[in-house]
């Protein structure tokens, strides 16, 4: 009896996999194209967080993988973002989740982006509540949180860091002096330290002809409960673990104050025109607009077929006279460029036949300008490559201490420079290197090998007829995006 | 320890009450349930297994006192920088130019990491350890002559700055050469 009614489960999730996968084109579920067609019309503010959003590795923290392996993505509803600002600058926002295809239970969960030093940080904010104490979550934003009873958990998505701040009617719980209006914090508190684990869970709920599937999220100091059975009104709901971090934080005091989100497009305070978020894609471009670049640039153009290395160094990207002339190493591909302590980029030709892409060594040499201060702002910093086929990449540094990290892991010295080329370039078939495929595979080669190990770079490419420079990254579906350069 | 009461009385009482309400008033169905399965991120579609045996052997390369030697085996657990492990072909080599060994790394380094891209063919790195440098190396193994394999080895691409000397061009071992099988 219990084999069949196994069986019997079985069955209808099969049945329900089934029919999901019927549903791939089904508007009613978003996927990354999608919002990008309604995206259109975002503000240019709006429009370069989300294409900073897109081209960091964000998005994959921001899915949940199901017992059955199947994995869903938390989609950013970016028309809904509310903003909090200070001093008529917008300092974070807040861009609401979406995930339609699980009936999510006592959550709410929102992507908050910071602009900290003027570099964005992106964050995975839950917020739990009970939803029997609380205003009706169907009710606007800044109703819901202004009663707001509950806990709210912040992720760093690119640390993974995390940090819990409890709520009652919408404010902060004196948890320290410093960031609350009431209490003070005391030499036990700050001394305190505490462990809190966070779970998500996933609920199937197995009616007579469909699976419901449910989610709820549960904390707890050094543990957390599974949600009860009977909570959603399923009378057969069973709840598994899907994903659990655990914290231990010797503070009591929240890293900074969270805020809550309002409603779309309501600044919690009043602002002003903001200032355009400088991405490293609005680098780029800025970059590629220079007289002095497009010059050098037409230079190495026009050497791409030649079958040596030709490139510069150049110490201000603005002044023509600061661009060195590559040393031609006789009968050599590689190239040795001349240098001095203030660059603020190179750029190089890959000759006929030749990669396609960033050589290991192109990237070990970029690891050592970093590391040994040859660079004038390693956030700045652009090594380009024109090849003779035609295609143009140029890589900058997004997050600094990933690639530092990457570096010492794969660029420190010619043994693992090898082993980086070994695994990832030298596969005919699915290889950066690789001459027998697509150019968007080799693409999508090079950005799963950044992403994958969290190089901290970012790729851009350049359109030669028309000037212009995308940045390149992957999307959900793990196919390659190409997003120009505001 | 404020805190942690706040805290756990919070949490205890959020998810004891949030989600075990007795007879709480049903929910609708979610409507839509469960969406595709998607790959897993940075999935590829495994690599055919090539069968490497025909490529593990000694193999000679002579001019007359000039001898190049390579020994290829197998290595099913290449540990990587990032922790992970994979399988390789690795090799290691001496070359003798007029009875006089310019260098070796037999029983002491690996030069060769290559792995199979096709039937007869090995694609990889080898290390030149007398001008510090590596180069892409193709390996042929010949179908109609199997204890025959043929060595291509190619410099690679690379823009370099910095203080480090630059290396001596070309290799110090061939880069064509028709090797035999010897053991």
């Amino acid at each position: 009896m219990q084999n069949s009614y196994t069986l019997f489960r079985y069955l209808l999730l099969l049945v329900a996999l089934l029919s999901a996968c019927t549903k791939q084109n089904d508007p009613a579920l978003p996927d990354l194209r999608t919002t990008q067609t309604r995206l259109q019309r975002l503000s240019p503010e709006l429009e370069h967080l989300r294409q900073a959003f897109v081209a960091g590795p964000y998005a994959q923290q921001l899915t949940v993988t199901l017992p059955d392996s199947a994995r869903l993505s938390w989609e950013p509803q970016w028309a809904q973002t509310s903003y909090r600002s200070s001093q008529g600058q917008p300092t974070s926002w807040y861009v609401p989740l979406a995930q339609p295809a699980v009936q999510w239970v006592g959550v709410r969960k929102y992507l908050l982006i910071r602009q900290v030093g003027g570099v964005l940080e992106f964050n995975e904010a839950t917020f739990l509540f009970d939803e029997h104490a609380n205003t009706p979550a169907t009710a606007s934003p800044s109703a819901f949180f202004a009663t707001f009873t509950g806990i709210l958990r912040v992720r760093n998505l690119a640390t993974g860091g995390e940090f819990p701040v409890v709520y009652r009617q919408g404010r902060r719980q004196a948890l320290a002096g410093r960031a609350a209006p009431t209490g003070q914090a005391t030499a036990a508190q700050t001394a305190s330290c505490y462990t809190m684990v966070y779970c998500d869970w996933t609920g199937y709920c197995i009616s007579e002809s469909t699976v419901l599937v449910y989610g709820a999220a549960t904390a707890g100091l050094g543990y957390c409960q599974s949600p009860p059975e009977d909570g959603v009104g399923c009378s057969n709901i069973t709840w598994t673990l899907t994903n659990s971090n655990s914290q231990t934080a010797c503070s009591p005091d929240p890293p900074y104050d969270p805020g809550t989100p309002g409603d779309p497009g309501t600044p919690t305070e009043p602002t002003t025109p903001t200032a355009p978020v400088n991405t490293p894609c609005q680098g780029m471009k800025t970059l590629s607009q220079q007289t002095p670049f497009q010059q050098a640039e037409a230079t190495l153009i026009a050497k791409a077929a030649n079958p040596l290395e030709h490139g510069y160094t150049y110490s201000n990207s603005s002044d023509a006279s600061s661009y060195v002339y590559g040393v031609q190493n006789s009968n050599e591909i590689s190239l040795y460029l001349s240098h001095n302590n203030n660059m603020e980029g190179t750029m190089h030709t890959h000759p006929p036949g030749g990669l396609l892409f960033f050589s290991g060594t192109d990237l070990q040499s970029l690891y050592d300008d970093i590391i040994n201060n040859r660079v004038k702002d390693p956030a700045a910093f652009t090594i380009t490559i024109f090849g003779a086929n035609g295609l143009d990449y140029a890589i900058r540094i997004q997050d600094l201490q990933q690639f530092k990290e990457f570096g010492k892991a794969w660029l420190e010295n010619d043994d693992k420079v090898r082993m980086l080329e070994y695994v990832y370039y030298q596969d005919t078939v699915n290889g950066i290197a690789s001459t027998s495929t697509t150019t968007a595979t080799r693409e999508k080669a090079a950005l799963s090998m950044l992403r994958g190990e969290k190089a901290g770079l970012v790729v851009f490419k350049q359109d030669r007829n028309s000037n212009n420079w995308s940045q390149l990254a992957l999307d959900s579906n793990n196919s390659v995006l190409s997003v120009p350069c505001p | 320890m404020r805190y942690l009461a706040v805290l756990g009385l919070c949490l205890l009482g959020s998810y004891s009450q949030g989600h075990a309400q007795q007879g709480a008033k049903p929910r609708p169905p979610a409507g839509t349930v469960i969406t595709k399965p998607l790959h897993e991120e940075g999935d590829k579609l495994p690599s055919p297994v090539l069968p490497a045996e025909k490529f593990l052997s000694t193999w000679e390369w002579r001019s007359g006192t000039t001898v190049f030697r390579l020994q290829l085996s197998r290595n099913l657990n290449l540990l990587l920088p990032n922790g992970k492990s994979v399988p390789a072909i690795v090799g290691q080599h001496s070359y003798t130019r007029n009875r006089i060994l310019k260098e070796t790394s037999l029983n002491k380094k690996m030069t060769v990491l290559a792995k199979p891209v096709a039937g007869n063919i090995l694609s990889g790195i080898f290390t030149d350890l007398t001008k510090n440098k590596s180069g892409w190396l193709t390996i042929s193994v010949m179908p109609t002559t199997p204890n025959k394999m043929s060595w291509v080895l190619e410099p690679k691409e690379g823009a370099v700055t910095g203080n480090a000397p630059m290396p001596a061009a070309g290799f110090t071992v061939p880069t064509t050469m028709t090797l035999t099988r010897v053991l």
